[in-house]
């Protein structure tokens, strides 16, 4: 559930700003409907009060006129008494004197809905509106109508006949009614039959359309907005990690909204800084190599003057050493200076060459026949990454068994290296990366470089998106058989 | 060796330039040394030399420079002496003209092998070796860059070569479809005083063979003719230097 929702969660810059907009206007939106719909409410409320109210008082107005003649009479449905032309010739007030007849007045009421009753006319388990009631009774009241109880429900029945025609006159035409129904001093029932208000669905509807109006010129403006926000941080994103890649410095356009614009400014300066640090390094890495690989070169033609052969030969062998060590300072801070361009290598072929030369001193060197396989590698990098990993497998292994392998569909190539030495305890296999460190007597007996060869060919590694991996290996007895290490990259090298 | 091969020194190491000097003259060299560029410009205007030694990083006009200058001039092989441990200095140099390049700090046994195999080549090419005058070699789709001593595939794709593989491959593409036999192969490959046994050529054919051919045990481009000899067996289109620098 947590999942799901946090991959929901969206991702980029312009996607969590619609979302947040979203969110917002939702509840803008439903708040506003809310409202809405308590005005409509309180509106209907007044509206169907005011039509009942109307009606009765106009109708007990009539009653009250015509009380004398009407007497003792007792109840009467008006409209099974059409035919009684007393109680309907019976004069009236001049508002209600439409025109003489029968008809006229039998249809008047019939048109507003109007009805005497001896009995209460609404049903107990009819829905009741306690609001209107208590509207209807505060109007009554102050209308000087009399009455002893009031009762305001919703007639839930499908509808009748006088009533479609009634419905027909009322502009909103609903299927249900309201039935609002008073009980006067007499006992008898007024009762008014109206067609409840409709439901304004247009309001819901126009809820929707402002809605969905407003969302759509939000994503556009938030779409402008992002873009002229999100291409200059794009474009200032691909620049950082060109320049954590290969160290390629590009001066960016400084475009966008003015904070955006101050960082690609800021950036362009650090960068520009940066640049000239790493190129006052490369000249400095190159005097330091100069300056002392030339009194290295002095020495060196010197030692062959010494007569002594074994001390001759322990000092070229300290000189070897030195120049090593001093090689692959060199070139692990230079590593990283994007100036060599990346090509497609025949790496059988490559592995074939160093092991070639390795077998040309008469090292135990062998490599596995290959199938051809081509990878996007720093050739001069990658040969001294080879080249350390397998004269570390000579020195401290005895031996070195090469083989190489790339699945023509997988992703990765690997170059594994075993020897037969006696491993790295577990717990070092990881420290051993660590510039300048050394392991325990056991294996620190020989000299040879600074430390740096397997430092140097981890960065190698890295510099192609790949890495080393060192692991035991293990004979059938589970006793150390050997050290193994596995040089991987990504045949592609992603960007 | 009756005449001593004159050599020029070029490096701004006071102790370099001694240690080399001694070392050279106790090997049957004639050498003459310059502190900078300048000052080689000027001996060379007034003495003649076989072979010149050039460091790259000098103050004022650096390796660079001169060995073009010198290369241009075309009167003397050259060989680049460097600090820098990486291929950069090494084709840039050889681009420009050096017939050799030697890292710092290099045996001196080193140093006089590479001397011997330049002035060999310089003397028998009469002029500077063939690198100068070719820029590679096109076969079946295949590059062999002179200058960058590098192999490329019908692909596109870098096919590494050892310098002894790249030598008999350029010797064989100098000569297409000419048998050359194993003698004569061992002779420009490596040189008069390799003391080589007879298989060498057959194993670097065979090594050449397992990274070019599709079917090594069925060559189509390295062939092997009857009676001892081989032959590259591709219409080979060389590469001639435009305007050499």
């Amino acid at each position: 559930m947590k999942q799901a929702l946090l991959r929901l969660w969206p991702k980029s810059l312009t996607g969590r700003l619609f979302l947040a907009v979203a969110i917002t206007l939702l509840a803008t939106q439903s708040l506003n409907g809310v409202l809405l719909y308590r005005a409509q409410n309180e509106q209907r409320v007044a509206v169907v009060t005011n039509a009942i109210a109307v009606r009765m008082i106009r109708a007990v107005d009539r009653l009250n006129n015509e009380a004398p003649r009407r007497g003792r009479r007792g109840p009467d449905r008006l409209e099974e008494r059409s035919d009684e032309p007393r109680f309907l010739n019976a004069p009236q007030g001049r508002r209600f004197r439409d025109r003489p007849g029968d008809g006229t007045r039998e249809r008047g009421r019939r048109r507003r809905g109007l009805e005497f009753s001896e009995s209460n006319p609404t049903k107990a388990n009819w829905p009741r509106l306690p609001r209107v009631e208590n509207r209807l009774s505060t109007l009554l009241t102050s209308y000087d109508v009399n009455f002893t109880s009031i009762i305001v429900a919703r007639d839930p029945r499908p509808q009748i006949v006088p009533l479609e025609r009634l419905s027909a006159v009322r502009a909103e035409p609903t299927d249900r009614t309201i039935v609002g129904a008073v009980q006067l001093d007499n006992g008898n029932w007024l009762s008014v039959r109206l067609p409840e208000p409709s439901n304004e669905r247009s309001v819901t509807a126009w809820l929707i359309f402002q809605t969905v109006t407003l969302y759509l010129i939000l994503l556009g403006v938030i779409f402008y907005i992002t873009r002229t926000l999100s291409r200059p941080l794009k474009k200032l994103n691909t620049a950082m990690a060109d320049f954590t890649q290969s160290q390629q410095i590009s001066e960016l356009p400084e475009k966008g909204p003015e904070d955006v614009a101050a960082l690609t400014r800021n950036f362009n300066i650090m960068s520009q800084r940066i640049g000239t640090m790493l190129d006052e390094k490369d000249v400095m890495l190159g005097a330091i190599g100069h300056d002392l690989k030339t009194p290295l070169s002095a020495l060196r033609v010197r030692v062959e003057s010494v007569k002594d052969d074994v001390l001759r030969g322990k000092m070229i062998a300290s000189i070897e050493d030195l120049r090593q060590s001093l090689d692959e300072i060199l070139l692990l801070a230079r590593l990283g200076r994007g100036q060599e361009e990346h090509e497609n290598v025949n790496l059988g072929a490559m592995l074939d060459t160093i092991v070639d030369e390795f077998v040309q001193l008469d090292k135990p060197v062998t490599l596995e026949p290959v199938p051809r396989i081509v990878g996007r590698v720093y050739a001069t990098w990658f040969r001294r990454a080879m080249r350390n990993l397998i004269a570390n497998a000579v020195r401290y292994g005895g031996a070195a068994r090469v083989s190489l392998n790339g699945d023509a569909i997988g992703d990765d190539i690997s170059i594994c290296i075993d020897d037969d030495g006696p491993g790295i305890p577990e717990e070092e296999l990881e420290k051993i990366f660590t510039p300048f460190y050394r392991l325990e007597k056991s294996r620190n007996s020989q000299t040879g470089g600074a430390g740096l060869g397997l430092t140097l060919a981890r960065a190698i590694a890295e510099k192609h998106g790949g890495t080393i991996r060192l692991s035991n290996r293990y004979d059938a007895d589970g006793n150390v058989a050997g050290l193994r290490a596995i040089f991987t990259f990504p045949r592609s090298e992603r960007t | 060796m009756t005449d001593f091969p004159h050599l020029l020194l070029v490096d701004d190491d006071d102790d370099l330039r001694d240690s080399v000097n001694e070392y050279l003259s106790g090997q049957g060299f004639r050498v003459t040394m310059a502190e900078n560029a300048a000052m080689a410009r000027s001996l060379v205007r007034t003495q003649q030399f076989d072979l010149a030694l050039l460091d790259v990083m000098m103050p004022g006009e650096d390796g660079l420079s001169l060995c073009r200058f010198l290369a241009e001039q075309g009167a003397m092989p050259i060989i680049m002496l460097t600090a820098r441990g990486d291929a950069t200095d090494r084709i840039i140099g050889l681009e420009i003209g050096a017939d050799d390049y030697l890292p710092k700090p290099f045996a001196p046994r080193e140093l006089v092998a590479r001397i011997k195999t330049v002035l060999r080549r310089f003397t028998r090419s009469g002029g500077h070796v063939d690198q100068g005058q070719v820029d590679g070699y096109m076969f079946e789709g295949w590059l062999l860059d002179s200058n960058k001593r590098r192999l490329t595939d019908p692909e596109g794709v870098n096919v590494p070569i050892t310098s002894a593989e790249y030598k008999l491959l350029e010797v064989l593409a100098g000569r297409p479809r000419q048998v050359m036999d194993r003698d004569q192969l061992l002779d420009m490959v490596h040189g008069r005083e390799a003391q080589l046994f007879d298989r060498a050529i057959d194993n670097l054919v065979s090594r050449l063979r397992k990274k070019m051919e599709q079917d090594a045990r069925q060559p189509d481009l390295i062939q092997t003719v009857r009676g001892g000899g081989y032959m590259l067996a591709a219409h080979v289109r060389v590469i001639a230097s435009e305007a050499s620098l």
